[in-house]
């Protein structure tokens, strides 16, 4: 991970001339104090449009690069802003020319990767972005978890499992399997009363039908049943005539069955141009459908509050975004409705072969079968005809179909086919007109009968198992999807629910630490229905949300802080380092020590670089980090030179130090004097009198030295020996600090020589190794002293 | 708290297929179409219909050679 050595801006908002900001080495942390209106957040600014290309909330506000260069820029002056990594040759510069032209130069394809990496990382917080998370809807939150971790693939992956299996099952091939097997059924009800589901019980219903012509064999196999066949047609005077009978039966029935074919295939025929034909005479709408993968994923780009260009971000044509997103969104609800009548026409054109493929079979099966019957020669020679004009049918609706052309039947087929009905219908009516021409006896139409049911019903169980065969292997594959997609849906939440007890797991300890001992507490997101995230927290001991029900404005602030904390530290792989810019408004002073004390003890080794434009927040910030190695800058702006950057002492031995000899100290070393007793006498529990209110903080050191010498001569008299105490109480200069009226100011060699006085006095109370004052309520156990924290450093003190 | 818990997309996806696959009571044609479409970064809804039409015509072809066997 990375953290910034040195930025450097130029001509860029604020800073017209020049500005370097160094943390340098050890890659600092840095505070930065401004007014407002000083040009602090030009630093935040910097940074982002570094990174992210990209101010977002100048171009929220429709500023965009115009708003990037300083308002004197020359034609020739350069905007710039050259960042530095940490690590060797790491760093590039961006620049935006007079005419806003970008350019930007990395030193190498590192830099370039870890920047492109920063993209997608969280570093800036500004105060307005802190609740924005928080306002979210539900759905919203949940999305903006979900990208966060790259889920945008999981919800891609369900949707693909959900649309195939939902496809799947309004294919023609399988809807048109489950209706063909539906009406085989109802026909073999209607001609042995009950469903016959294989050819295994088929051969039990067959010995059920010629049980009663007492045949010598029984029918348990193929082989019997071919030989009860050929008892059965034995039977009567004339096996020939039987055989007749039967074949003109079957011929009767097959006619029948076409022509309630090629009815119903008229019908589909005609539903199926009907409106696959006006699609295909709109070719061009429906050839749209192959920018709907495009549009959708532009509709996800432009569709995120992120973006906010006018402008189309393909072309980048200058485009209003709002009338875009209405366009897009109305393109994509066109296309919606045309996919679904594009989907409808192939599930007609699906049935639609499916009964052609029916019909050419029974076709087929006349022209065989019966061309030996003379007297059916013209329905043999219809039917061969038939079958070429159903082959060059289907060829072209197939062809059609796939080159999205408007359909026509080949010249004269609906008259043919008619016409072929009429042959079908007129056949079936001669063929048992023929048959009771036989003179069969009554034991041989029994024959008949049964042989003709034997042979219809063996057709349509073996059409009734292939159709089965299609519907099996289709539920088969619908069944599996399905059960994927369920399983999905329950790993994806899960998958979820980890990332968000990983993050909950930190906002509810983070929360904790700033506000310990409060009625709000174990904080933590949750998944909210399927689609939905929600901060969730006990309030008084009752689960309660959203956020906004209880919470005040500066615990929702606290919520929205800590949940970006929590996702930088777990989220972040390349960035250690982060912006906070004014991020505590409305945060009281307790609660900013604890922030504080939050990053000190949660991400000391990272590097914090906080703005901010109030005083009182600036000097706890100097107070508490100092002693860590912080870096502290004012900013201010100096009218027409742009935003200037100071070094801002931590400690008023600093202010001291860089003021000497320029201007007077006096006030600063009487402060640093009192500063320094107050601090231990706090410690030892010095006595003093009782004071109101502020008052109270005003104590001269002349009575807090004497009071502490009072204190010790108690508790610790040999300590009281050493030389600092008496060389204060002699102290001419001590003696000039507490006076407010004394004109004379300390200058030259006494202000070293007062600052070694009180480094003396500060030497004898406080621990050289944790840094902390010995205190009266640390006793040494089995020992008359008190200690530090740490208990390296003691001094006597009787009890 | 480390991000140890928490799998990527890809990993969350490609855990779950393995988990799958080793389901006999799933159809693995089906399982196997979608775990070699995403390797190949092919995983859309026409591809996979494309592919499980391909399997079902495998299926059928098989079925009916071993009723003329």
């Amino acid at each position: 991970m990375t953290k910034l050595r040195h930025l450097q801006l130029s001509a860029f908002r604020g800073a017209r001339f020049p500005l370097p900001l160094d943390f340098g080495s050890k890659t600092k942390s840095l505070a930065v104090f401004g007014e407002n209106a000083s040009g602090k957040s030009t630093i935040t600014d910097a940074i982002e449009w570094f990174i992210q290309d990209r101010v977002d909330h100048l171009w929220r506000e429709d500023c965009k690069q115009e708003a990037l260069r300083h308002i004197l820029a020359g034609v020739d002056d350069s905007c710039t802003v050259e960042l530095r990594f940490d690590g060797q040759d790491n760093h590039g510069a961006k620049s935006l020319s007079a005419d806003l032209k970008t350019s930007t130069n990395f030193a190498n394809d590192n830099t370039r990767a870890l920047v492109d990496a920063l993209k997608e990382e969280r570093i800036i917080l500004r105060h307005a972005d802190i609740v924005k998370f928080l306002d979210e809807r539900k759905g919203n939150k949940r999305k903006a978890i979900a990208d966060i971790i790259g889920y945008e693939e999981i919800t891609q992956f369900r949707d693909v499992l959900q649309q195939s299996n939902n496809a799947l099952k309004k294919e023609g091939a399988y809807t048109g399997a489950k209706s063909f097997s539906e009406t085989l059924q109802s026909d073999m009800v209607g001609l042995v009363g009950q469903v016959v589901p294989d050819r295994q019980s088929f051969l039990g219903i067959a010995q059920d039908i010629v049980a009663p012509f007492d045949l010598k064999t029984a029918i348990t196999d193929e082989a019997s049943f071919n030989k009860a066949l050929e008892e059965l047609r034995g039977l009567g005077n004339s096996a020939e005539k039987i055989k007749a009978a039967e074949q003109l039966a079957q011929l009767a029935a097959t006619c029948e069955t076409l022509k309630a074919d090629i009815d119903r295939f008229l019908a589909e025929a005609a539903t199926f141009t009907d409106s696959y034909n006006v699609l295909a005479r709109e070719r061009e709408s429906v050839d749209k459908l192959r920018l709907s993968d495009f549009l959708t994923k532009g509709q996800a780009v432009i569709d995120v509050d992120t973006y906010t260009d006018d402008a189309c971000p393909f072309c980048l044509s200058p485009f209003d975004l709002a009338k875009l997103q209405r366009d897009v969104a109305a393109r994509l609800a066109e296309m919606a409705e045309i996919q679904g009548k594009l989907d409808a026409a192939k599930g007609l054109k699906d049935t639609l072969l499916q009964t052609i493929s029916g019909i050419g079979t029974r076709i087929k099966s006349i022209a065989e079968t019966y061309k030996d019957l003379s007297d059916y020669k013209t329905l043999v020679e219809s039917a061969t005809a038939a079958i070429i004009l159903l082959r060059t049918y289907y060829k072209g609706l197939v062809d059609a179909f796939d080159a999205l052309t408007v359909f026509e039947p080949p010249e004269g087929f609906n008259d043919a086919l008619s016409a072929f009905r009429s042959q079908c219908e007129g056949s079936a009516v001669k063929a048992k007109e023929d048959a009771g021409k036989l003179g069969l006896t009554e034991l041989e139409k029994k024959v008949a009968n049964a042989l003709s049911t034997l042979e219809t019903l063996g057709r349509q169980v073996r059409d009734f198992e292939r159709a089965q065969r299609i519907i099996d292997v289709y539920e088969a594959q619908i069944l599996t999807l399905s059960a994927i997609f369920e399983r999905f849906v329950t790993v994806q939440n899960a998958a979820l629910q980890a990332v968000l007890d990983t993050i909950s797991a930190d906002v509810g300890r983070f929360y904790q630490k700033l506000h310990p001992k409060e009625s709000v507490d174990d904080v933590r997101l949750t998944m909210v229905g399927e689609e939905g995230v929600e901060f969730e927290y006990s309030f008084h001991g009752t689960p309660t949300q959203p956020p906004r029900k209880y919470l005040s404005e500066s615990h929702l602030n606290s919520l929205g802080v800590v949940l970006f904390l929590a996702n930088a530290r777990i989220f972040n792989k390349k960035a250690k380092f982060l912006v906070l810019d004014d991020i505590v408004t409305s945060f009281d002073t307790s609660h900013r020590r604890r922030l504080l004390r939050l990053l000190r003890d949660e991400f000391s080794d990272w590097q914090i670089i906080i703005l901010t434009h109030e005083n009182i927040w600036f000097d706890i910030i100097k107070k508490e980090m100092a002693q860590h190695g912080w870096l502290f800058h004012e900013v201010r702006s100096d009218d027409a030179n742009g935003i200037l950057l100071e070094n801002s002492p931590a400690t008023l031995k600093e202010i001291i130090e860089q003021k000497k000899g320029k201007e007077d100290v006096t006030n600063d070393l009487r402060k640093l004097l009192e500063l320094v007793l107050k601090n231990i006498c706090h410690a030892l529990e010095v006595k003093v009198a009782f004071r109101f209110n502020d008052i109270n903080e005003k104590r001269m050191a002349d009575e807090m030295i004497s009071q502490l010498r009072s204190t010790l001569k108690d508790k610790s008299p040999d300590l009281l020996k050493t030389q600092i105490f008496s060389d204060l109480a002699g102290s001419a200069l001590i003696a000039n600090l507490v006076s407010h009226d004394n004109p004379d100011k300390i200058v030259g060699a006494d202000i070293d020589v007062l600052l070694e006085d009180i480094e003396k006095l500060v030497a004898l109370f406080i621990c050289k190794d944790c840094g902390r004052h010995m205190r009266a309520d640390i006793s040494v156990p089995g020992a008359k002293a008190i200690s530090c924290k740490c208990g390296k450093s003691q001094i006597p003190w009787k009890t | 708290m480390t991000t140890k818990n928490i799998l990527s997309a890809a990993e969350v996806i490609s855990a779950f297929l393995d988990e799958q696959s080793q389901d006999k009571d799933l159809e693995q044609a089906s399982v196997s179409a979608i775990t070699k479409l995403r390797s190949k970064g092919k995983l859309t809804r026409t591809n996979l219909l494309r592919q499980l039409e391909e399997d079902r015509k495998a299926v059928l072809k098989g079925d009916a050679q071993q009723d003329k066997g």
